[in-house]
């Protein structure tokens, strides 16, 4: 029974935990330009997320070390200080966007200026990393980031045309008001949005965190198998719930108010209550969880002790690097850059980085010295390197993209 | 078009989140910044056309019928943000009607250009 709660709260979690402010921004954003004609992408994205969370899950189950523990091991300290320093400067910008998310959702439920909130949600990032146990940090604002199961139960509150939508879903084409560039960066940013690489960091960091072994490996891809795809589902769920009231309307969602505007026409206040701890537990887990993982990555290339399941003072430099970035991100977001942009450049940044993440993964999980016989199989494999190849086509394609279209203007 | 599809797309957020505000489905603070956003968002577009150089002197009658279709809107929806920031519903009622009317115009205009 034990061992059933623990999977049952370990799969809510990861539902709860899967969408961020990316993912928010983006699939609403797609949904309300797109309807669901780029739904494929979150289903190739999130079975991506799935194959290489499980084998990072694995790597941290089986050896009892994190990712970039090894890569720096097994690739030598150039190729580590190169996957280093892409996925580390991509999580920090999306710490930066998380951050300026929690903040533009307490000022929806405030109307105080966003700005105003950034500092606050700055020291109330670092006080929770610091102070709060990691298992707590992660159930309680996975748990509460199931609010957002709202939107799926709006789309079928709001009662659209099925037809139509899944035609669209099934049949995916670029729509006749939109121009096949404009889709393309969309479907890059999706991409990007779905297979953020501080996910696979922070997941095998809190294999090593929550003392995984190989007997956990059930529950780990019980997770990720069931987790992961049933957020995606959260992640379509936005994206349908703007392409049934906003996109008929011609609206254009480049704000987090507009993306909670479904969900107030199908249950009005209600809704908007559960939108707004939705948002925050989302935008504040993932604050923490891209806080910590920018401390794991630096502090496990260099070989620092590290994590939560140490005294604060036993890991200082990784808790500095932690603190650092918090106060960074706070920096730049007080200069008034657009959270909203800061959000859509770190998805598009996240798919030109996720070559530098995803191909050491895939090496160090084929290395025998490290997963015995628990080593990638053929399935594995197979699907590795083909999604090896789909990151590296998203990735190359990633700037032109952006630049052509003007960032999907 | 740019231009008129951003103040479409703005009109039409302020008047769905005024009009589920007045119909007591949202809470007077999201209404406020959804609209206060679109306020910036319609002056952001206005700015943007109005800098633009017309590529024909033939082009200065559409830009003509552009600029005060978009300076109808942007005016439609300060009037709405005005009411709200006041919290008085009867105003926002009748800015929000005056904001349909404009986004109706925007939307005929950009149907006729496309």
């Amino acid at each position: 029974m034990k061992r059933f709660f623990a999977v049952a709260l370990g799969i809510l979690t990861a539902i709860g935990g899967f969408v961020d402010i990316g993912d928010l921004v983006t699939n609403a954003a797609v949904g309300s330009r797109f309807g669901l004609s780029l739904a494929w992408v979150v289903v190739i994205g999130v079975l991506g997320i799935c194959v290489f969370a499980e084998m990072s899950g694995r790597v941290a189950a089986v050896s009892g070390r994190a990712t970039f523990d090894l890569i720096r091991e097994r690739l030598g300290p150039r190729v580590g200080l190169a996957a280093l320093v892409g996925s580390m400067a991509v999580t920090f910008l999306t710490l930066t966007a998380e951050i300026g998310g929690v903040a533009l959702a307490l000022e929806l439920a405030t109307s105080l200026n966003y700005l105003l909130w950034v500092p606050v949600v700055g020291v109330l990032v670092w006080v929770v990393l610091w102070r709060v146990r990691f298992a707590v940090l992660e159930n309680a604002f996975g748990l509460a980031g199931l609010a957002l199961i709202v939107f799926a139960v709006a789309v079928w509150k709001l009662a659209p045309d099925w037809g139509p939508l899944v035609t669209e879903a099934t049949h995916p084409a670029v729509p006749a008001t939109e121009d096949a560039t404009t889709y393309w960066f969309y479907a890059v940013a999706l991409f990007g949005a779905a297979m953020t690489p501080y996910e696979v960091f922070f997941f095998s960091s809190g294999g090593v965190e929550e003392k995984w072994g190989a007997g956990s490996l059930r529950t780990m891809r019980a997770n990720v198998f069931i987790g992961f795809p049933l957020g995606g589902l959260l992640s379509l769920a936005i994206a349908a719930a703007a392409a049934i009231v906003l996109r008929p309307q011609g609206i254009e969602v480049a704000s987090l108010g507009q993306v909670a505007l479904p969900v107030l026409v199908a249950f009005g206040k209600v809704g908007l209550v559960l939108v707004l701890i939705g948002f925050f537990a989302a935008t504040f887990g993932a604050a923490c969880e891209t806080g910590l993982s920018v401390g794991y990555s630096v502090a496990q290339y260099f070989g620092w002790q590290w994590g939560k399941f140490v005294e604060p003072l036993r890991a200082a430099r990784f808790h500095t690097v932690v603190l650092l970035s918090c106060v960074a991100g706070v920096g730049i977001l007080l200069t008034t850059v657009d959270p909203i942009l800061v959000t859509e450049y770190s998805v598009v940044f996240s798919a030109l980085a996720l070559p530098l993440t995803y191909l050491p993964i895939l090496v160090v999980a084929n290395d025998r010295t490290y997963l015995g016989e628990h080593v990638n199989g053929r399935v594995a494999n197979l699907l590795g390197t083909a999604y090896l190849a789909v990151v590296v086509v998203a990735s190359v394609a990633a700037i032109p993209l952006m630049v052509l279209t003007g960032a999907g203007q | 078009m740019r231009a008129l599809e951003g103040s479409l797309s703005e009109a039409r957020t302020a008047e769905l989140a005024g009009r589920l505000w007045v119909a007591g489905r949202s809470t007077h603070s999201l209404a406020v910044v959804v609209v206060r956003e679109s306020d910036a968002g319609v002056g952001a577009d206005t700015t943007w056309f109005e800098e633009q150089q017309p590529p024909r002197r033939l082009d200065d009658v559409v830009r003509g019928r552009t600029t005060d279709a978009l300076d109808a809107a942007a005016s439609a929806v300060q009037s709405v943000r005005i009411a709200l920031d006041r919290s008085d519903a009867r105003a926002t009622r009748a800015a929000l009607d005056e904001l349909r009317s404009a986004s109706s115009g925007l939307e005929a205009l950009a149907e006729e250009l496309s």
